[in-house]
């Protein structure tokens, strides 16, 4: 009879692994067994490695018997989101550009898991290059949400989300530009976390926006987050902008005295409908925290309607600089016919029209065009130059607010996740994105974890903020969160 | 004066240079790999370099350094903290689809480099160029278009040479005619190879150039500038002169039959072979490079004391050095030239022998006759020349105390060269022995008895007489010193 691996926490399984009671190569069949069972409706993953992942797990047992030293993630079966690089694996951001590209190296994020001994099960779907909040605009097929099939995972990291929230994985990897780890865990009913800019080396990840990307964790609990984030983090010669700040343990992580901490939330976030009838939970959970907590703080921001707009003009510009190398010269697609009359250069040219207009989806041409539009010369100073000012005075404030708060708690989505093919207008989608891109924008660390239920039975998440480099404080109060609650332990039927 | 030449307007010149120059580091701007040239094409790339997706660009700290170098020897404003820029347009050689450059805050801000714009044998001519600014970025790949395993009609792409450093230096409009921005060049490649800054190998274009151009025309009714022409890949000095003096000439002739500046700015090749430049882009397809803050790149400070130990020493300038070949050894503007134009090793080596042997002009005959033909037939630079400094003064020494003549000490030198031997072990090996001053007067003597008509001769004072019998004793004595020979005898003779 197989155990239970579904059911409990990363932390616990591993342990079982390590002290032998359970295999993990059952663990990676079981992950294995429901991928067979679900993938073909949720799509969650693009890529299986299951020879690989079982060959690596027996080879963890094998070790474990021997009585080797093995690493902290022993056995545990991960999903790698596919816009993070993995060796030999195809790596195709959902992209038709990318259909057939393996790259040559491990992106540092998954050279680390693999380090700790966690087995890497395949690669999970996402919005087309990341840029989406629904996991729809994959060119291989929209994921749905294991609560309600007929309704989106969230976006971008919505196969990594699906993929946990279904019990393929234990865990997995995303990336998180505007919340795109943070909003699919909220609607799959699953924790996740968005480190500090340059806690999680970015080598390997390709890059949406540089200055906004930052690799995380999606997990069941904070307690598993705290785990993988410990062992993922730190500063990395591939990447210049990562960072070794105090090593990280997952103790270290867990064992901030929350009755300490002094909580901040913005009522504005809650008023006239801001944040529809689906937050109540959220409202009620910030109280129940606050009760915990040392004492709470009404906050006030002066950019909440602009962050939206400073969000996508930064994202979009440096989109469209690092989406400028799928030309079709080198490792990506080539769409070209060859019928252009005219000489090489003009032959270049239709080459270069053809490939980028057939290998890019609507979405990531629309990004690229309204990015370049930004960057261009007469626009320039009125759209990055100025959206680049107001993102400094957005950290300030809330670099500000830290002062007199240790954590800010907010909502993550403004509703619930629509329904797939739901006509949704494009303005109103972006916008959607108002309650996470302010972290992004600040470098802050963020994280989402369940904290309820709407009406229908569809999960509800709870955002918490820290300040820079204070992931213990978010991983500490997430996890006395989920020592008073269980929404974290629901399962979708 | 004549009326056709008051008619003619009075022209000036406008000259601005842009100089890329390759930085002597071993790898590249953001990655590991080597910088070597001549390598089988795609051989010296990874990831980084390719521009694959996911990879992250780090910061050569040597590379840093030497564009703070450059920063000193220019006199220049360090732009610290250093930041980076991405400039974007689509090119197969360029593999990220844009190129890590820096616009917003160039690591080097201001200077000037002071040159000598003399002929050869003419006094020296200082002229001083301002430089606007030099900024460090990543060269492109090359494109392939015929050779290697390449099939006909298709066209490849090398990325041996992407990401390899560049320094940009960009001066202001101040030179008015080819020739001088020729000088100047060769004195800013002087001083970065003297500062090992850069190989400055022309051949393998680790210095090229574009010029701007432009004509400010006074004429009598009116005073207008032509358009600025920039004129693209210059890779030699010869190039630079000769496209510069051509695309004056074009545009003279031009604004003489449009009557104005028309056309707008232009960007313009260099044909060698015609001897033309011809238009590559102009204004209507000019690139909006859409630049945008590198953001994978955090901004590094550079420490002060960075500078301070950047900044050259006088020796290293090659203008200063010339100073001190003029000022300290007496030589003169033609002769500091060659000595310094030749390298900075030559420079060194004269200095070591002018040093020892105390006689800085018999040096300087010396190394630039005898030294650089040798070095030049066997074509390697002053490291490679057998004989030390301090031997070859011990050997004109020899010559100035007159224990040698010129032709002997010729005999040695060779020998020298061919053994590695010291100049007095040379010399015993040839077999060559000090002729004391009695054996001269010996010898002085006996030739004069036999020849005492020519004797008389010299008496009533023909001194041109004296050759034949100087001839004689060398005859009998041929290491004797000619000089000393002729002394005798007139003295003998005066007796």
């Amino acid at each position: 009879m197989m155990a239970d691996f579904a059911g409990r926490t990363l932390v616990d399984l591993s342990g079982d692994v390590r002290s032998g009671k359970i295999l993990a190569a059952d663990w990676v069949r079981f992950c294995l067994a429901r991928i067979a069972e679900s993938n073909d409706t949720l799509t969650a993953f693009l890529a299986v490695d299951d020879q690989a992942a079982i060959q690596n797990a027996e080879a963890v047992d094998a070790r474990i018997r021997r009585g080797d030293k093995v690493g902290p993630l022993a056995g545990v079966p991960v999903a790698i989101k596919d816009n993070i690089s993995t060796a030999g694996i195809l790596t195709t951001c959902a992209s038709r550009m990318l259909e057939r590209y393996r790259p040559a190296f491990d992106a540092t994020v998954v050279e680390r898991l693999k380090a700790a001994d966690a087995i890497v099960l395949g690669k999970t779907n996402m919005d087309e290059f990341a840029m989406g909040s629904t996991s729809s605009s994959s060119a291989f097929g929209p994921v749905r949400n294991p609560w309600d099939r007929e309704r989106t995972p969230g976006g971008s990291s919505g196969g990594s989300a699906a993929a946990v929230a279904a019990g393929m994985a234990a865990a997995a990897i995303g990336s998180d530009t505007g919340g795109s780890i943070r909003q699919p865990a909220a609607w799959c009913g699953i924790s996740g976390i968005k480190p500090t800019w340059g806690r999680v080396s970015r080598h390997g990840l390709v890059a949406y926006a540089n200055s906004l990307d930052q690799i995380g964790p999606m997990a069941r609990s904070a307690g598993d987050l705290a785990t993988i984030l410990s062992m993922i983090s730190g500063s990395d010669q591939h990447d210049a902008t990562c960072q070794q700040k105090p090593e990280l343990v997952p103790s270290g992580l867990l064992n901030v005295n929350t009755r300490e901490l002094r909580i901040g939330w913005l009522p504005s976030q809650f008023e006239n409908g801001a944040a529809g009838d689906a937050n109540l939970p959220v409202r009620k959970a910030i109280d129940e925290i606050g009760g915990e907590c040392r004492g709470m703080v009404e906050l006030h921001s002066r950019y909440q309607s602009v962050l939206c707009g400073v969000y996508y003009i930064i994202a979009m510009s440096q989109a469209s600089s690092n989406l400028g190398r799928f030309d079709g010269v080198r490792f990506t697609a080539r769409f070209a016919d060859n019928a252009d009359p005219g000489d090489a250069s003009d032959q270049l040219d239709a080459m270069y029209r053809q490939t980028r207009g057939t290998g890019f989806g609507r979405e990531v041409r629309r990004r690229i065009l309204l990015g370049t539009f930004a960057l261009s010369a007469g626009a320039y100073d009125q759209f990055f130059s100025q959206a680049s000012k107001v993102r400094r005075l957005v950290r300030d404030e809330l670099l500000d607010m830290f002062r007199d708060v240790d954590v800010i708690l907010s909502p993550v989505t403004v509703g619930p996740p629509p329904k797939l093919g739901e006509k949704v207008d494009r303005l109103r989608s972006y916008r959607a994105d108002s309650f996470t891109v302010a972290a992004n924008l600040a470098g802050l660390p963020a994280m989402s974890v369940p904290c309820g239920m709407t009406d229908e039975g569809l999960p509800v998440g709870i955002q918490m903020i820290a300040a820079p480099w204070r992931e213990d404080l978010l991983l500490s109060l997430g996890q006395r969160w989920q020592q008073m609650t269980d929404w974290h332990l629901r399962r979708p039927s | 004066m004549d009326n056709a030449q008051v008619r003619v307007a009075r022209v000036r010149v406008i000259v601005g240079l842009e100089v890329h120059v390759q930085l002597g580091t071993r790898t590249k701007l953001f990655c590991g790999c080597s910088t070597r040239f001549g390598n089988p094409p795609n051989s010296q790339v990874c990831p980084v370099c390719c521009g694959m997706p996911g990879a992250m660009p780090r910061l050569n700290s040597h590379a840093l350094e030497l564009a703070v170098r450059t920063t000193a020897a220019l006199g220049g404003t360090i732009g610290s903290p250093v930041v980076w820029d991405r400039k974007q347009y689509f090119y197969p050689d360029l593999p990220k689809g844009y190129q890590i450059s820096q616009l917003s805050n160039p690591v080097c801000q201001g200077g000037e480099v002071p040159f000598d714009i003399g002929e050869a044998n003419q006094p020296v001519e200082m002229m001083t160029a301002r430089i606007d600014h030099a900024h460090l970025e990543e060269d492109a790949g090359k494109s392939l278009h015929t050779g290697g395993n390449l099939p006909a009609g298709r066209s490849g792409v090398d990325l041996n040479r992407a990401g390899t450093p560049l320094m940009e230096i960009v001066t202001r409009p101040d030179f008015s005619s080819g020739r001088q921005a020729r000088m100047f060049l060769a004195e800013l490649r002087a001083m970065l190879v003297w500062a090992g800054i850069s190989d400055g190998n022309m051949q393998e274009g680790n210095l090229r150039c574009d010029a701007n151009v432009n004509l400010e025309i006074v004429g009598p009714e009116n005073t207008f500038r032509t358009p600025i022409v920039e004129i693209k890949n210059l890779n030699s000095f010869r190039a630079v002169e000769n496209a510069i003096d051509y695309e004056v000439r074009r545009q003279q002739v031009q604004s003489e039959t449009t009557g104005s500046g028309a056309t707008g700015k232009q960007t313009r090749g260099w044909n060698e072979q015609q001897g033309e430049t011809f238009v590559q882009r102009d204004k209507e397809s000019m690139a909006d490079y859409r630049y945008m803050p590198e953001p994978d790149l955090p901004p590094a400070e550079i420490p002060a004391s960075m500078i301070e130990t950047c900044r050259p020493e006088p020796n290293l300038i090659p203008e200063r050095f010339r100073e001190r070949l003029r000022r300290d050894y007496g030589m003169g503007p033609y002769d500091s030239r060659v000595l310094v134009g030749h390298s900075r090793e030559a420079a060194i080596y004269f200095c070591a022998v002018a040093d020892a042997c105390g006689d800085a002009r018999m040096a300087s005959n010396w190394i630039q006759q005898d030294v650089m033909a040798w070095l030049a037939e066997q074509n390697v630079g002053f490291e490679q020349y057998p004989v030390p400094a301090d031997e070859l003064a011990r050997l004109l020494t020899m010559v100035a105390d007159g224990h040698l003549n010129q032709a002997r000490a010729r005999d040695v030198l060779a020998e020298m060269v061919r053994t590695g031997d010291p100049a007095a072990q040379a010399v015993s090996r040839l077999g060559i022995v000090a002729v004391g001053e009695s054996e001269i007067v010996r010898v002085c003597q006996q030739i004069l008895k036999d020849n005492p008509a020519v004797a008389a001769e010299i008496q009533a004072g023909n001194l041109k007489a004296t050759g034949p019998l100087i001839a004689r004793v060398r005859k009998a004595l041929p290491d004797a010193n000619p000089v000393l020979i002729r002394q005798c005898l007139l003295k003998q003779i005066g007796e």
